[in-house]
């Protein structure tokens, strides 16, 4: 594969959850996905600064964008979030012509100009359709016959999916389900499968993310489940830090210590890379059960 | 009579790229239907009503409920399964986000929100390096991150006018200093 991305791993796996950055690159690498580093700065946070001002974010979003086209580079995102912002702006700037001039007005006080010639993609698109599966199925050395997953693709990965045209059917996505059966482990279905992780209102009433976050564990438990996949990393930190806080509204002998791994680590545990090398055991829930399920 | 505020009434029609789609809205409620938020709390959190109020630039009336109840905008968590299955393809996530910068404007607001914007105008990203993590990340093989552009931020959010809304708190700390 020739094609070299700019990677845009974001603000919280960056900075907060490097393990997750590290499996991406060790699958990348494995499958000859290529991709680079760029000086970006926040994508900016689709949920958080766009709330207060839609300009300045879609600025800050355009001066990543001019920092890739630069180098006639396409960026690769590894969070939902950040893919979602780029794109939105893109979008937005390509159908409002003054959004655009203001945006680029504001942009020559940094020496720089958007023009709308670079591509945003999710790392999931990456594997799904330029890997593709064969080339993932024959990269496995220990399938992980017998682990059950539950789903979580995230809210951002693919909607409003008029702008992002991730997939075909938005409500019922086939991408991340393929990759995670290309490990060998098996997909569990759960009614709550394309239920918010909560994160958003987190910010604003920690109850009701919490409600939220309970249903989610408690359909993948009740549908048998020995961890949830997700290939967002604010989504796996709602899943693996804030689950502590569930401790509150659980229901009388109820524990939750549920695993969640992102999808790169799967596959990488797959490849037969090392937990420990991974980081595996930065996670808040290490999954020992479920790994032990796949001895691991 | 509820006061009409033209200004908004037009903001939320120019949000429809390609068409006027807020007015095909025959508040059927699916929006309502599909919240997970609005699942759990009913009327408290109902965003059939806040299109409704928005298209009909009823901005006063609305603004006076956020005041009581916050929630009845910030509840909104952004999951867009409502701009999905609304049969009409109303972007309404896009007006509630229109809504909560006009929100930030007017001072109401979770402190987060603000907070957050300080944070990327201060450090350049939403979370700022730690010396925790890089060391961490030297461990597992991945290396520092690459050097981020605070004084473009910082450029940027000066020129976009942004400092406006966030320049409470500074005033504060240059006081305290």
């Amino acid at each position: 594969m020739t094609t070299e991305y700019k990677l845009f791993p974001g603000c919280l796996m960056t900075n907060r959850l490097p393990f997750l950055e590290a499996s991406a690159k060790v699958v990348f690498d494995e499958l000859g996905v290529g991709y680079s580093s760029a000086e970006f700065a926040c994508c900016p946070n689709p949920v958080g600064l766009k709330f207060v001002d839609n300009k300045t974010w879609c600025a800050l979003a355009a001066r990543n964008l001019a920092v890739a086209e630069n180098e006639n580079k396409n960026i690769m995102s590894l969070c939902n979030g950040c893919a979602q912002s780029l794109i939105i702006a893109d979008h937005e700037m390509k159908h409002d012509p003054i959004l655009k001039d203001e945006v680029n007005e504001i942009l020559k006080k940094v020496g720089k100009e958007y023009k709308g010639t670079t591509n945003v993609i999710h790392f999931v698109k990456v594997l799904y359709e330029e890997v593709g599966l064969e080339k993932i199925k024959a990269s496995v050395k220990h399938p992980l016959t017998g682990l059950k997953v539950a789903l979580h693709p995230g809210c951002h990965y693919a909607r409003p999916s008029h702008i992002l045209k991730v997939e075909e059917d938005v409500m019922n996505l086939k991408y991340l389900r393929k990759l995670v059966e290309s490990t060998g482990a098996t997909v569990v279905d759960y009614p709550e499968e394309n239920l918010c992780c909560g994160n958003v209102v987190r910010n604003t009433d920690p109850y009701t993310a919490n409600t939220m976050l309970k249903s989610k564990f408690d359909g993948a438990k009740r549908a048998g489940a020995d961890c949830l996949v997700v290939n967002c990393p604010s989504c796996f930190q709602q899943f693996d830090t804030e689950q502590a806080k569930l401790k509150s509204i659980a229901e009388e002998g109820e524990v939750y210590k549920f695993p969640t791994f992102y999808i790169t680590e799967l596959i990488a545990l797959a490849m037969g890379k090392d937990p420990a090398t991974l980081g595996i055991k930065f996670h808040r829930n290490k999954g020992k059960e479920a790994l032990a399920k796949v001895n691991l | 009579m509820p006061k009409i505020d033209f200004n908004v009434k037009r903001d939320v029609l120019d949000l429809m790229i390609g068409g006027e789609k807020i007015s095909y809205c025959y508040q059927c409620g699916i929006c309502n239907d599909v919240c997970p938020v609005s699942q759990r709390w009913g009327s408290r959190y109902n965003p059939r009503d806040t299109v409704l109020f928005s298209a009909l630039g009823y901005k006063e009336t609305l603004f006076l409920a956020i005041k009581r109840d916050p929630f009845i905008l910030w509840g909104c968590t952004a999951c867009e399964t409502c701009d999905e299955k609304c049969p009409s393809e109303i972007p309404i996530t896009e007006i509630i986000c229109y809504l909560k910068n006009a929100a930030v404007a007017a001072g109401l607001t979770p402190e987060f929100y603000p907070e957050s914007a300080r944070t990327i105008r201060d450090n350049g990203m939403a979370i700022p390096v730690q010396p925790a993590i890089n060391k961490r990340r030297e461990k597992l093989g991945i290396g520092l991150p690459p050097n981020i552009p605070v004084d473009e931020v910082k450029a940027i959010m000066e020129a976009t006018g942004i400092n406006k809304v966030l320049g409470k708190k500074e005033e504060k700390e240059e006081g305290t200093a």
